[in-house]
């Protein structure tokens, strides 16, 4: 049957069913930007289309809805090659990052401003209210309608988007189109999902509805017999080898606690089976036809359960070590049961799998006992933080295919060389026989960092030949993707009466889930990026992971430090308190400082010998200074309602640069026959901007303009090796190596040039615009291609690095707020709130801006709102966007302003450091402090919902 | 894939509907129906949404709503009380309260109606296809919807008495824990939904707060009618509470303009 309608202005009969999902059918005429985000819940919007003039979620028509009307898709706003008003504005505010939605939310502003081009900010918050967006946390949509406004009246308008910084520099610190802004605002091809062929398979994972089970038997037989079906994996089938999900280096600290698939299943929503089919309803169908027995276990759901001398054991697996086993393995492995396999340790991590405890570490400088007992005043008290989802709006999807007799991964990841060597290893293949290509990412956020998909769409196109496209749904995005891990955080700190800090110990108790994905390393974390803000002399950490049915956790952005961080500075937030010091003052009696050394982490490092470590830039005293000036630290503020009470909070906040002593990243560089220049690198870019810092990079060196310089990054058969975009090291270890690749074949193209102008290689220097200048005359980089080129010279002109490092530079900054209680409702308002941040050189001003802002608002949500909720069998309750409670932009605080705090760093490309992950690290304790200064109560446990609040302010019991 | 029905008539759209209640539904937005895809294999269509009238028509106090008319169409409507767009604007995607029809919000009889309690508090009438009506705490006691009436109209007799509405959920776009909605026309009306308990009018209190002002007997007998379960959105005591207090609030806000009259 056909159904007509008019799509972008043109009339089109299409024959399909009235009743298909009007976003299938739209994507399958090709307006691929009609996407989808949550498999028609209505919320994220990705699907955002117009019907006669009106927004609408194309997944929540059929076609038959859209007969004989209007519909307006984002590739509407193109006209012809050129960028609209609303598109090109939004790339120069910023807000362009991971763009999975970017194009729908074009299209909204698109609507807004036909309908009333004097919309308000106002008028922008209510029709950008219909999509979600994680990354940059809507502020900068503002400055972007700002910009709509004043060029539909004059085109040439330009206004300051963000400050720019570095005189000296011509691109470092300035504001400038994101290098893959276009493609992404335009909705072309750039995920995974645009790279799929007609013909490939499908793939559908049944998973365990228990939260923890062995499989007693399973039956696949009808399943494999329906027609269309291609193959169906299950532990009796896949390869019998154990690895572990986690991206990291390797050796990995993580453990080797899973294969493929498992006998047993270690939480609701665990891998039972996969089945590869022609389409998506065959998949659907064989599922259904699997037959499972399970003998069903008791779940173990909280770190109390998990702990617990007599809990059911996860892992009562054969434990094998490849170093530093213990002398007693063989009677420790003596009651292992066969049905749950085994966990391989690379090394020690302190590790007990048969009494739940994943992993653990313990160290520290001075002696607290010491310590304590010099403290005039002595707190303990236990901060608890819940389990918090990623909720990237692309979910996450692998497409595999085989390339001759090497298999092709497109991929949406952040370490496509650990994703090879996993998958390669899963697989039991070499290296060579894989090629990643990471794709555009429409946001990670860390959970991306994990291998959750990959393994086995490229088992099932190893073994069948087939493509297969692998998604996961909304749904499986709550219940099977990494999660930040649970933690119960005691923090005892002792104080003399002045406020001077004497002593600290910091307890972590925390949750890994079913597998022990960065079960040391992130809980660690939570010890190493909070306890160095303050300057102590005896200070002591434990860290004890467990393992429980809970929803698998791993990365996420800030990894254990927005955890730590909240219950550090809450901690500092209640002894100032009980000093009865004012809680800034207490800050900055104690805060480290430029200059400090931190000794502290000679017993923190992750997974190897750690150091002291100098402190060589830091702009917490600038960040503390202006917070306090833009909140007015020093006047109480009062409200009509006695119901409301004003509060004011604040932290400080720290974290790394990337692993220094783990990470590497490499690049090269290639100088064209035209004298521009082609830039592999090995960085990862999640849509933070990375390809665009490492451009930035070699043309700030090169002296050239951006557009002189492309780039091809994150794909492992054409450039070089990178451990991958996690612990905020892309600006400064993928950023570093295009930097030095770029100082590299600098060396070359002088040396070239001293050959060609005959003058020697110290008399030359680059200039701009692309010229090497001698004392007597200069030569172009067109000559010099040429010249080397030409059969004669040297051959093409290429720049290599491979960036390590021992040295760190650590990313400060503070964040304040001004929070309203309604004491009757237990509501929260967040009237203001300044994210002060110290990154080195910013980079990327206008980008590192919308880091902030997303980093923030994602913690508000953790915060106030966002949990993932068990019922008592370990079901996950709210698995999808709406019910699970992420921020939208009806959301923001009334006032919400990040500004950079400049600094030079030494060590830093630049002077610059990391942005991302910090600012995920001050919302909860200065949420926490404020809540306290307004209401009186202190609410230790995340989300700090209004019942919380009640109940604390003894409302009802 | 769903089975969609395109009548021509509303008379026909019953007819599709009656024949198999169980499996059909009407697609008037389609956000109910068509969301999360799960329905659209599970029921046949009936395609209503250019059969139902979507005027809104404001003759004196009389408000009369077209069943077809979206969230957004009485957020836009000059004429439409501030409280019945705040209610609206309660569900804060604009996108979605372009799609989302008034007939279909009704018919849907969902704990989280935000519509719902304040069309009960303004004595809201419902009319059918077939030219009968009634009102609208009778149609939700009854959820005529499984009969196949087609709603045609919403009518508030009088949009100008006073009302409070108000709402309590963790963020603006979650699934709310409750919303209360109090009127002050010739008597108090009090209704109250709460996720884990659909909508109740709450004549006891309607009665109470005519003979007292005070606040804690009100807040108590809330407490005591009403019982929502545990769920995502907090305990059921917690709504409790909040029912109370809301509802205190609401009905000494409406005594205050009742003594302004
Ligand atoms: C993300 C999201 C959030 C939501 N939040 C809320 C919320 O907070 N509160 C809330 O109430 N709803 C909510 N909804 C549900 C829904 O959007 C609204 O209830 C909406 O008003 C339904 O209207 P519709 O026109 O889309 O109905 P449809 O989906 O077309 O139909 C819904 C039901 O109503 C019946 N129906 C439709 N029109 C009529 C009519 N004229 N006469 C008789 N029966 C009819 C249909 O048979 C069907 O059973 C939400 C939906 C989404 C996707
Ligand atoms: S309904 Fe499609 S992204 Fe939400």
């Amino acid at each position: 049957m056909a159904v007509g309608l008019r799509i972008n202005g043109i009339y089109k009969r299409l024959h399909a069913d009235p009743g298909e999902n009007l976003q299938r059918v739209l994507q399958r005429e090709g307006y691929r930007s009609v996407r989808n985000s949550d498999d028609g819940e209505g919320f994220a919007g990705s699907d955002t289309i117009l019907v006669d003039g009106r927004p609408a979620y194309a997944s929540l028509m059929v076609l038959a809805q859209a007969a004989d009307r209007d519909v307006v898709t984002p590739e509407a706003l193109l006209e012809g090659r050129r960028l609209s008003v609303v598109q090109q504005s939004m790339i120069d505010a910023g807000v362009v990052q991971s763009g999975y939605n970017i194009p729908a939310a074009a299209l909204l502003l698109t609507e807004l401003f036909d309908r009333n081009p004097e919309a308000t900010d106002e008028d922008v918050i209510d029709a950008l209210s219909g999509i979600f967006i994680r990354d940059i946390g809507y502020v900068q949509f503002f400055t972007a309608a700002e910009l709509i406004r004043q060029r539909l009246k004059d085109p040439s308008y330009t206004t300051e988007v963000a400050p720019e910084f570095r005189d000296d520099l011509r691109q470092v610190g300035k504001v400038r189109e994101k290098v893959d802004a276009r493609k992404l605002v335009t909705g072309m091809k750039a995920y995974v999902e645009d790279m799929k062929d007609a013909d490939a398979c499908v793939l559908k994972m049944l998973r365990s509805p228990h939260a923890h089970a062995y499989i007693t038997s399973i039956d696949v037989s009808q399943a494999e017999a329906l027609p269309g079906v291609v193959m169906v994996i299950t532990h009796e089938n896949c390869p019998d080898r154990y690895y572990g999900q986690a991206g990291q280096g390797f050796p990995e600290p993580s453990p080797y606690d899973r294969r493929m698939f498992n006998q047993k299943v270690r939480h609701a929503g665990d891998r039972v089976a996969a089945v590869v089919a022609e389409d998506e309803d065959i998949a659907d169908e064989a599922i259904s036809l699997i037959r499972v027995a399970y003998e069903v276990l008791k779940p173990v759901l909280t770190i109390a359960e998990a702990s617990d001398e007599a809990a059911p054991i996860l892992h009562n697996s054969v434990v094998e070590y490849v170093s530093g086993a213990p002398d007693d393995l063989e009677s420790y492995n003596r009651h292992a049961d066969p049905r749950d396999g085994k966990v391989i340790y690379q090394f020690p991590i302190g590790a007990d799998p048969h009494r739940n405890l994943a992993a653990s570490v313990s160290g520290g400088i001075g002696s607290i006992e010491k310590g304590f007992s010099e403290s005039d005043v002595v707190i303990e008290r236990t901060y608890a933080s819940s389990q918090v989802q990623c909720t990237p709006l692309e979910t996450h999807t692998v497409y595999t295919r085989m390339e001759d007799n090497r298999l092709v991964i497109h991929a949406s990841t952040q370490v496509p060389w650990h994703l090879r060597r996993i998958v390669a290893s899963a697989l039991g293949i070499s290296e060579n026989r894989v090629r990643v290509i990471k794709e555009r990412v429409g946001g990670g956020y860390g959970s991306k960092q994990d291998i959750l998909l990959e393994d086995v769409a490229a088992y099932a196109t190893y073994c069948t030949g087939r493509s297969v496209f692998f998604r996961f749904t909304r749904e499986e995005e709550f219940i099977a993707n990494s999660t930040r891990h649970v933690m119960d955080i005691t923090v005892k700190l002792g104080a003399a009466k002045d406020g001077k800090l004497k002593a600290m110990n910091m307890h972590v108790q925390a949750l890994t889930g079913p597998y022990g994905n960065h079960c040391l390393t992130v809980p660690m974390n939570a010890c190493s990026k909070s306890l160095p803000l303050l300057l102590c002399e005896h200070v002591h950490f434990d860290v004890e992971t467990y393992y429980a049915t809970i929803p698998p956790t791993g990365a996420y952005q800030g990894y254990g430090a927005p955890k730590g961080s909240f219950a550090l500075m809450s901690a500092m937030a209640e002894l100032a308190d009980e000093l009865g010091m004012d809680y800034l003052e207490l800050i900055e009696k104690n805060h480290v400082r430029t200059g400090d050394m931190l000794d502290i982490l000679k017993c923190l490092g992750e997974g190897r010998e750690g150091a002291a470590v100098p402190v060589e830039s830091c702009g917490l005293e600038q960040a503390l200074q202006r917070g306090k000036e833009l909140i007015r630290w020093d006047e109480h503020v009062t409200s009509d309602d006695p119901d409301i009470k004003i509060g004011k909070g604040f932290a400080i906040i720290q974290q790394g640069s990337g692993l220094p002593g783990l990470d590497h990243s490499c690049a090269d560089i290639r100088m064209l026959a035209d004298g521009s220049f082609m830039l592999h690198s090995g960085g990862a870019d999640l849509g933070t901007g990375l390809d665009t810092v490492s451009v930035k990079f070699a043309s700030e060196v090169l002296c050239v303009e951006m557009d002189q310089v492309a780039i091809l990054s994150g794909d492992t058969d054409n450039t070089p090796f990178d451990t991958g975009a996690y612990a905020s090291s892309g600006t400064y270890f993928s950023g570093s190596a295009s930097m030095l690749a770029a100082k590299d074949i600098r060396t070359k193209i002088i040396s070239a040039a001293s050959e060609m102008l005959q003058e020697p290689e110290d008399h030359l220097e680059l200039v701009y615009p692309g010229m090497v200048k001698g004392g007597k005359n200069s030569v172009s980089y067109l000559d010099i291609a040429r010249y080397t080129q030409s059969g004669t010279g040297r051959g093409e002109l290429m720049g290599y690095a491979s960036f390590t490092t021992e040295k760190f530079s650590f990313p400060y900054g503070a964040h304040f707020c001004q929070v309203a209680v309604n004491t009757r409702t237990g509501k929260v308002k967040i009237q203001k709130y300044y994210a002060l941040q110290d990154c080195g050189t910013p980079v990327n001003p206008d980008l590192a801006l919308g880091q902030i802002y997303g980093g923030v608002l994602k913690t508000i949500g953790h915060s106030l709102y966002e949990q993932l909720q068990l019922d008592k069998q370990g079901i996950c309750l709210n698995a999808n966007l709406r019910d699970y409670g992420v921020p939208m932009v009806t959301d923001l605080p009334d006032v919400f302003a990040a500004e950079l705090m400049y600094t030079d760093d030494p060590h830093g490309p630049y002077g610059a450091k990391s942005i991302s992950e910090v600012s995920c690290n001050g919302a909860s304790p200065a949420l926490f402090a404020a809540i306290h200064d307004a209401a009186g109560i202190w609410i230790r446990s995340w989300p700090f919902t209004p019942e919380k609040i009640l109940r604390e302010l003894k409302r009802f019991s | 894939m769903m089975n969609v029905l395109i009548p021509g008539s509303l008379d026909e759209a019953v007819m599709h509907y009656r024949k198999d209640p169980q499996h059909t539904r009407y697609l008037a937005g389609g956000t109910q129906v068509n969301r999360l895809g799960r329905s659209q294999s599970l029921y046949q269509g009936v395609l209503i949404s250019s059969l139902v009238d979507a005027d809104i028509i404001r003759e004196d106090k009389r408000l009369t709503i077209g069943a077809g008319a979206t969230l957004q169409d009485l957020v836009d409507h000059a004429q439409v009380p501030e409280s019945l767009k705040r209610a609206c604007l309660f569900a804060q995607s604009r996108t979605l309260r372009c799609m989302a029809t008034v007939g279909g919000n009704i018919a849907s009889v969902r704990d989280d109606s935000y519509l719902l309690p304040l069309l009960g508090a303004l004595n809201g009438e419902v009319q059918f296809h077939d030219g009968e009506s009634m009102a609208l705490d009778i149609y939700l006691g009854e959820r005529r919807e499984p009969s196949g009436s087609i709603i045609t109209r919403v009518v508030i007799p009088d949009c100008t008495i006073p009302v409070f509405l108000e709402r309590a959920s963790r963020s603006s776009q979650t699934k709310p824990a409750l919303t209360v909605a109090c009127s002050l026309g010739d008597q108090f009306r009090v209704y109250c939904s709460a996720a884990g308990q659909f909508m109740r009018r709450l004549q006891e209190v309607e009665q109470l707060a005519e003979q007292s002002a005070d606040d804690q007997r009100i807040i108590s007998l809330v407490q005591r009618t009403i019982h929502p379960a545990d769920d995502i959105t907090g305990t059921g005591r917690y709504k409790q509470y909040l029912a109370g207090v809301l509802i205190a609030q609401g009905l000494q806000e409406l005594k205050g303009k009742r003594k302004e009259v």
